[in-house]
This record gives C-alpha cells, structure tokens and sequence, in this order.
C-alpha cells in the first residue's frame, strides 16, 4: 500500500522574536514528534554539515526520519551534502542550486552533473523549484525540464506563484505550465503564497481563494504520484512555512498568524487529500 | 526498479511525444549518448541484456541504439 510521509522543516521551527532565544534542538525535534510528524527536514549547505550530522542522536531518541534540503553553491559541493544525507539515514534530498546561469542550457549541465553524482546514493535526489536558486523561475524551469528529461522535482509551487504574479481565476495556459511542473513532481511542499507575498496567514478570509488554489494543486500532483508509483512507494510531503520575515509581519517584527498551527492545519489538509485519493483507489 | 531504469523510462516517458516509438526511442539513445557517463551507459546496456528488469518498451528498443552506437565508436 502506497505510503504518505509529513515531515516538518527544522529551519520553519525558529521563531525570531526579538530578544528572545530560540528554544533548544531537543525541544524542537520533541515538538516535531509529539506532533505526529514523519520526520525533520534539514537545510545545510557545506559549511553547516558537522552541525548537521551533531542532530543525530536526537533523530534517534524521538525516531524521527530525515529530509534533507540541500544547499550546493558548485557543481562538486553536492557529494559531500549526499554523504551527510547517508549518515543521516535520509530517506529524500531535495536539492536547491546555487548555481545560477542566465541560460537554461547551462543550468541543465549542471543539473546533468549533479544528477550524475546523485546516482550512486541510494536516497531519491529531486530538485527543488525554488526562488534564488537554478530552478529561480517557471519557464526557465520548464525549459530545464525539457532539456533535461529525467529531472524529478520537488515541488515548491508557492515560488512560481510570486514569480509569474499568477492572477486568480487561473488561466488555462498557467495552468498548463503548472500540470507540466506536476507531471515531473514526485514531493511536494506545503506553503500557500498569493501573486505578491511569497507566505500568506491560511486563515485570513482574503487568503480562502489561494488556500483552495493551492489544495487543488495538491491533490492534482498527490494524483498523479499516486498512479504513476507503485503500491511499495511512499510519498513524502514537507510542511514549510518560514520564519520571520518571510511572511509579512507587524511594526514590531512580529507574525501576523500562528505558523506551528497553520503547519498543523497543513499536514491535516494533506492528510485529508491522502485519504480521498487512496479510497478512490481502492477497488 | 534501480535509479537508472527508472531514469530512463522517465526520458522516455517525457519524450514519448515526440514522434513514432522508433523515433522517440532514437532520440532517448541519443540524449544518453550525448549527456550520460560512460559506466552509467555501460551499465545500462548491461542491465538490459538481463531478463525481468522493468525497462519500458521505448527505453529497451533505445538501449538497443545506445549499445550500437557504442560500438561504432572507433576503439
């Protein structure tokens, strides 16, 4: 039976009051499991992967998985991130490029590199649709994915989003391009975003329309997973809603919505979706 | 599945639009031979030369490709 994993993002754990101390790792991983998520998600690049491989123990003493989001600057700094992702026992690396180039053409070499390197760990290695990163934008995305035709992406829709200014109702062209980006998604990330705001509070009433826009999209690529994957497959869902100021906040740094819960109503919003495709499924 | 069985099907998969099954299966053959490693080619060849693994029928009829090519390279 096919399998849905929710992991939560180490890094949307911080809270960035002003003048107040994060809480310690132990306290967060408990959180995190206390919570019923799957697992954590880490976002090291090079320089953070002894700080990473130091959270070990605490995956085992709250037996939680691990994601890992990694952060390579060159075509070379991937390998040793995937040998952190071993250590670690990661079940998935999304990887978000630091390597830019204006032309799609050179992105896909580096990618062809990176996939090439990615084919001796065991772990399946995505690439994440991310802002600041190889895949910045949609259609320089989609011109990658066409040059570069076993690429599997971890989808991050809520960049595209901001990127294209989507206006809502959605045209039949936009959302062509986001079918494609489905299409080649095999994970997905949860953040809702609108045309101008890359991370929007879920519950406000001006925001019901980008939730249920963002749901469908979900349940579109959770459906497509779904038949394409075996009944051994386990898909793995990321709940990643940022910290301050990645969403708006007030005169006083301070958030404008409870994000621990809003990732809470997430994963529940998932679980749900999960649900309805596999009764579809089910004969 | 292994990685690379998996990752051809998909190119095969993502180019099946592009023409007749012989045609599609060509340009597979081709974009392994123009972007893919060496070991990773003469893996797969390989592993196509053995029964029951899960290549689609497009990836097997390029791999047939990719194995000629391969050999008409001057040693």
């Amino acid at each position: 039976m096919q399998k849905l994993e929710i992991y939560q993002s180490l890094w949307a754990m911080q809270q960035r009051i002003p003048g107040k101390a994060e809480r310690s790792m132990p306290e967060q991983f408990k959180q995190i499991a206390e919570a019923g998520y799957h697992g954590v998600c880490l976002d090291p690049a090079v320089d953070e992967i002894n700080e990473c491989l130091a959270l070990k123990p605490l995956f085992k003493e709250y037996q939680l998985g691990c994601m890992v989001n990694a952060f390579p600057y060159t075509a070379e700094e991937l390998a040793p991130l995937l040998d952190m992702a071993t250590s670690l026992n990661a079940s998935q690396v999304n990887i978000i490029g630091g390597v830019m180039p204006l032309q799609p053409s050179a992105a896909a070499s580096v990618v062809r590199s990176w996939l090439t390197t990615a084919e001796h760990y065991a772990m399946p290695v995505l690439m994440e649709t991310h802002r600041n990163g190889t895949l910045n934008d949609l259609f320089y995305t989609l011109e990658v994915l066409h040059q570069v035709p076993e690429l599997r992406l971890c989808a991050d829709l809520s960049h595209f989003v901001v990127d294209r200014e989507f206006p809502l109702p959605l045209s039949e062209q936009d959302g062509q391009y986001i079918d494609q980006i489905l299409e080649r998604s095999d994970s997905f990330q949860g953040r809702v975003s609108n045309n101008e705001q890359i991370q929007i509070a879920l519950n406000f009433p001006q925001h019901k329309q980008w939730l249920d826009q963002f749901l469908a999209w979900w349940r579109q690529g959770m459906s497509k997973w779904a038949a394409r994957n075996g009944q051994a497959a386990t898909l793995r869902f990321l709940v990643e809603l940022g910290p301050p100021p990645y969403a708006i906040t007030d005169g006083n740094q301070r958030e404008l919505s409870d994000r621990w819960q809003e990732g809470l109503q997430i994963k529940s919003l998932v679980e749900q979706i999960w649900q309805d495709i596999s009764l579809q499924s089910t004969p | 599945m292994t990685r690379p069985v998996k990752m051809i099907n998909q190119i095969a998969l993502n180019m099946s639009a592009n023409g007749s099954h012989d045609e599609v299966a060509l340009q597979v053959a081709q974009h392994l031979e123009k972007f893919w490693t060496g070991t990773m080619k003469t893996r797969v060849i390989k592993q196509c030369s053995i029964e029951n693994t899960e290549f689609s029928l497009i990836s097997r009829k390029a791999l047939h490709y990719l194995e000629a090519m391969q050999k008409a390279k001057p040693s």
